[in-house]
């Protein structure tokens, strides 16, 4: 049984032409639902928790990727498989998953491969791949609650990248400009990692945050996602899951 | 032969990589090969290989299974294969490590200790008082 999540954009005229096409071709494929447009008098958090009351298997966010962050923030999502339709050609997100924009996405959730994600927090906001940090000065990063690293340059940029397939680990990246014609960088993995004294936003999966104060670890959720066949390779872990699909197209 | 670029092994593959512009404080703990190419005060392990740049400076007890020193170490070293110090590099420090090669100007002031190899013992076979017996009659 499927959920369609409709991002509130797709309320706008022009995207009525795209959802028709999209509608048709996940009727073609089996692939019928319950469709749920997003506003301001339905929200997220009680979908998913009717949904897990209606017993769904998938939830399929439709819109930015904005709405797929804040799937990922849903209670028990755990609990379904998650689909994504991208409507922005250069959706991040999109491209991670392996999952081509608008109605060709309809191929790859009609395909159903899965891949578990290990999902990690940022302050108790959850992601799934990478937190960038920008940074002027001096900073210092408490790891493992073993070390502190302190970088010192006029500015820099710090990746923390989650490893959703290997054990629970963190890939921390620092690029730091140290003068106008040098650079360095450093590479470090670690589990816990404890920044102070930001002062500029960061961003979460492409979303901003605006913190002082930033804790990152992993969390016990695995999160099962649907992905097309030109994924990330870091998202390749052993299972897949077999094609499947029923019912029609319900509409709203 | 001693010339050869400090970059033994190549950057690309090490887990861990601490810039020049980095210092690590604290228990620094790494499965993998670490590159030190800035700072490291506290402690220094790693199970694979080290290799420290010159113009790195660690202040910190280390140990590895292997080490290519072209910076400057204060402190005790302990590795388990073979240690590599070059024509830069400084040791202030006790160091035991199986096999040793110090380049021409290289530094060393502490106590040095080979380790040997270990022969596996051989097998004493004992025999009973009756196949003793046995064997005498």
């Amino acid at each position: 049984m499927y959920a369609y999540l409709y991002d509130p954009v797709l309320r706008q005229r022009t995207f009525r032409g795209f959802l028709d096409r999209l509608e048709t071709r996940l009727t073609d494929f089996g692939l019928g639902g319950k469709i749920y447009r997003l506003g301001p008098l339905l929200h997220l958090n009680e979908i998913v928790l009717e949904e897990t009351r209606r017993k769904a298997k998938t939830i399929v966010a439709i819109g930015t990727d904005r709405l797929f962050h804040q799937l990922l923030n849903a209670p028990n999502i755990q609990n379904f498989v998650v689909g994504f339709v991208p409507i922005n050609p250069h959706s991040a997100i999109g491209t991670l998953l392996g999952v081509p924009p608008q109605e060709a996405a309809a191929t790859v959730l009609a395909h159903r491969i899965t891949r578990s994600l290990h999902l990690a927090s940022a302050n108790a906001v959850r992601f799934f791949w990478e937190l960038s940090i920008p940074f002027s000065g001096s900073t210092t990063l408490k790891c493992d609650d073993c070390y502190a690293v302190t970088l010192s340059g006029d500015s820099g940029l710090i990746t923390v990248r989650n490893a959703p397939s290997i054990d629970a680990q963190f890939m921390t990246t620092l690029h730091i400009k140290q003068s106008l014609w040098h650079r360095s960088h450093s590479v470090f993995h670690n589990q816990k990692i404890l920044f102070e004294g930001l002062k500029q936003e960061i961003l979460i999966d492409g979303q901003p945050l605006g913190v002082e104060r930033l804790k990152i670890e992993h969390v016990p959720t695995v999160l099962r996602v649907i992905v097309g066949r030109n994924r990330h390779e870091a998202l390749d872990n052993v299972e897949v899951a077999a094609v499947s699909g029923a019912g029609a197209l319900a509409m709203a | 032969m001693f010339g050869k670029s400090e970059d033994a092994g190549s950057n690309r593959d090490a887990e861990t990589i601490i810039g020049p512009s980095v210092k690590v404080d604290g228990d620094f703990t790494s499965q993998g090969d670490v590159v030190v190419q800035g700072m490291v005060v506290g402690t220094l392990k790693t199970e694979k290989s080290l290799c420290v740049s010159a113009g790195a400076v660690i202040r910190a007890d280390v140990r590895a299974n292997s080490a290519f020193i072209a910076g400057e170490v204060h402190g005790n070293i302990k590795i388990s294969e073979k240690l590599e110090v070059t024509n830069s590099a400084k040791i202030f420090g006790d160091v035991e490590a199986r096999s040793l090669l110090i380049a021409e100007g290289g530094v060393l002031q502490g106590k040095c200790t080979m380790v040997k190899e270990e022969k596996p013992a051989k097998a004493v076979h004992l025999e009973t008082p009756r196949k003793a017996a046995a064997a005498a009659g």
